[in-house]
């Protein structure tokens, strides 16, 4: 996700030499779009953003995003200061990130640039930092330049003979263009004026330098003239309709007038004639404005994004005036099939408990006397229940008979009793010995067949846990 | 052209604001960023519980739903763990604050947006819940109750890994 867009952004700054530029340039960019200023203007309140976000800001809820006090779109003024700020920084932002950068890379691994910076007025310091300069690259080097920091760039080249580490004292650097020392602080302002700046272009073995040099003045030197371009006369701004006021062919004439498409009902028309009340007044608010085309084409693109060819891919949260009862008879098939789905997957393993409930119910019937003891442990075993009973069709089919049986009569208790007991493969003689206990409990036996929570239980017993009992009490 | 960048689409905005969070993370999240690199318009976030409070240790999931209108209205957020607090819904993680309803202004940033959340896992409002029972242990300042209830939920229900 890193590599794969690169936005500037005021963060740029934080891993290079010069963090305190990230506040400089968050405070030059909008609140609202988050980008440099383009066209700002001052509210009311005072606030600055991008025309046309406080512009949009306004029609959405009439507040300034920064102070939340109202504002109207009639009283934004350009904000010129602000606006030259922004695009002299605009300017100059790629070079000095670049130069902050590398300057960072190198002074990574010393404590500090500014005891670097100190340590390098220092003739043995600036000896041993020779050494790692020589492998710096070009670019590195032109980051040094503009620090205005006492490290002394043509030192790296050989036939640089001529310089001289010099021992200027502490606080004074020395022009990294015309070597003349003075106060650090003044070293940005003079560059802008510095005399010597076409100088030493042609001097052998400060090439590199002088191409930094002219890099470094380009800005400084546009400065000087102010921008020369002649718009026409700005175009006036359009003030805001009463939409409740005007009738869809009323609508319609005027955007005609304007000269923006009229096709769409009225809410887009409202909409439409809203957005291009954003672009064409923000436009006014612009330094160049640009010409009628170019903002048609913009509320072009607005069409295809939000307006009425815009593509309502907004499925996925749910809106306000969601219509859920469109929804459900739309998505009924869907709905349906979901439904008949978890149906039959919750009836399929209940018929096959049923099947096995049937079976065991009568086996287990002689043994009520035992169940109020059992039915603890009887729920742990009542998963091994079927085994007994796995690949025994014949059986089974038969106890369903005798189920039936006992359900009709209830007095064919013995034979019955004695068939499955047999047929589920116990020993004999074990379910023998139950009988005469078991046998006089025919209340017992008329519930678990009425009741389907006490089916689960009785339907256990037969196994371990009736035997262990039965040993017992023999025992 | 500066301008044909402020589109109203809100990619651009939140291309940006995805590139601020990755140079300058915010502390209060574990993670922040869009579920599918082709759908910018929802994002999910972790977020770290407060040392020292209660919801110390604490992680939860975050799923954060943008309007296309955005930053013009604010994102949906809510909580996918739950979470034990009163301005919280336990079971839809709907959170109650005005800066994601009323109050909201294109100023803010997710990021800051969640920020705001974070500080309000310590200034609970417990005369507007969502979760009547934890406000109610507040609201007759059953303090160690609470913080005890809060502890084991926070300690139960801690997001653990990426789901998706």
């Amino acid at each position: 996700m890193d590599s794969s867009f690169d936005l500037p952004d005021s963060t740029d700054w934080i891993a290079t030499s010069l963090p305190s530029f990230e506040p400089l340039e968050a405070s030059l960019r909008c609140e609202v779009c988050k980008e440099f200023y383009n066209n700002p203007v001052i509210t009311q309140c005072a606030h600055t953003f991008c025309s046309i976000c406080i512009r949009r800001c306004i029609t959405a809820d009439g507040k300034c995003p920064a102070c939340k006090s109202g504002v109207s779109s009639e009283r934004l003024v350009p904000n010129i200061a602000v606006r030259e700020i922004v695009k002299k920084f605009q300017e100059a932002r790629p070079k000095a990130l670049d130069l902050a950068r590398h300057k960072h890379d190198e002074t990574s691994d010393s404590p500090s640039a500014k005891k670097r910076k100190l340590d390098d007025t220092d003739l043995e310091q600036s000896e041993g930092g020779r050494q790692t300069r020589s492998r710096r690259t070009k670019s590195s080097r032109r980051g040094d330049g503009l620090q205005g920091a006492p490290i002394q760039i043509p030192d790296t080249d050989d036939d640089d003979g001529d310089f001289e580490p010099d021992d200027l004292p502490e606080g004074m650097v020395r022009c990294p263009i015309c070597q003349k020392p003075m106060k650090e602080e003044q070293v940005f302002s003079h560059l802008n004026n510095c005399p010597d700046t076409t100088a030493q272009t042609s001097e052998t073995g400060r090439g590199k330098r002088s191409r930094s040099n002219n890099a470094f003045s380009k800005p400084s030197q546009q400065r000087r003239k102010p921008p020369p371009k002649q718009s026409s006369p700005a175009p006036s701004r359009l003030p805001q309709l009463n939409y409740h006021l005007l009738k869809e062919p009323a609508l319609k004439k005027k955007l005609q007038e304007i000269g923006i498409p009229v096709w769409g009902k009225k809410e887009l028309l409202e909409r439409r004639h809203l957005e291009w009340l954003h672009i064409w007044n923000s436009n006014c608010d612009s330094e160049n404005p640009r010409n009628k085309r170019e903002l048609l084409k913009e509320l072009d693109t607005w069409e295809q994004t939000r307006g009425g060819r815009a593509q309502t891919t907004e499925a996925r949260v749910m809106r306000k005036d969601f219509d859920a009862q469109g929804h459900a008879t739309m998505h009924k098939n869907q709905f349906d099939d979901l439904i008949a789905n978890a149906r039959r997957k919750r009836e399929s393993p209940k018929s096959d408990e049923v099947k096995e409930e049937a079976s065991p119910t009568v086996a287990g019937a002689p043994d009520a006397e035992h169940r109020s003891e059992a039915q603890p442990t009887a729920e742990f075993f009542t998963q091994d229940v079927p085994k007994p009973l796995e690949g025994c069709a014949d059986n089974i089919a038969s106890i369903r008979e005798k189920v039936e049986l006992v359900n009709r009569t209830g007095d064919t208790l013995a034979s019955v009793r004695l068939e499955t007991i047999s047929s589920r493969g116990m020993p004999a003689s074990a379910a023998e010995d139950e009988l005469p206990s078991g046998s006089s409990e025919s209340a017992g036996i008329a519930n678990p067949f009425t009741s389907p929570s006490r089916k689960v239980p009785m339907f256990a017993l037969p196994e371990d846990p009736v035997v262990d009992v039965d040993n017992s009490t023999q025992v | 052209m500066a301008s044909s960048s402020r589109t109203t689409s809100p990619t651009k905005r939140l291309l940006t604001e995805l590139q601020t969070y990755q140079s300058d993370p915010n502390e209060a999240l574990l993670e922040l960023g869009p579920v599918d690199d082709n759908e910018l318009t929802h994002w999910r976030a972790v977020m770290k519980g407060v040392p020292g409070t209660a919801y110390e240790g604490g992680l939860w999931a975050l799923d954060i739903q943008i309007p296309s209108t955005y930053p013009l209205s604010p994102p949906t957020i809510r909580f996918m763990t739950p979470i034990c607090h009163p301005n919280v819904d336990f079971k839809t993680g709907e959170i109650c604050l005005d800066l994601l309803k009323t109050s909201w202004t294109p100023a803010y940033t997710i990021t800051t947006t969640l920020t705001s959340i974070h500080q309000l896992l310590t200034s609970a409002e417990p005369d507007s819940p969502l979760n009547v029972d934890i406000a109610q242990l507040f609201r007759q300042e059953d303090y160690v109750g609470a913080e005890a209830l809060i502890r084991f939920y926070t300690e139960t229900e801690r997001y653990v890994g990426r789901r998706r």
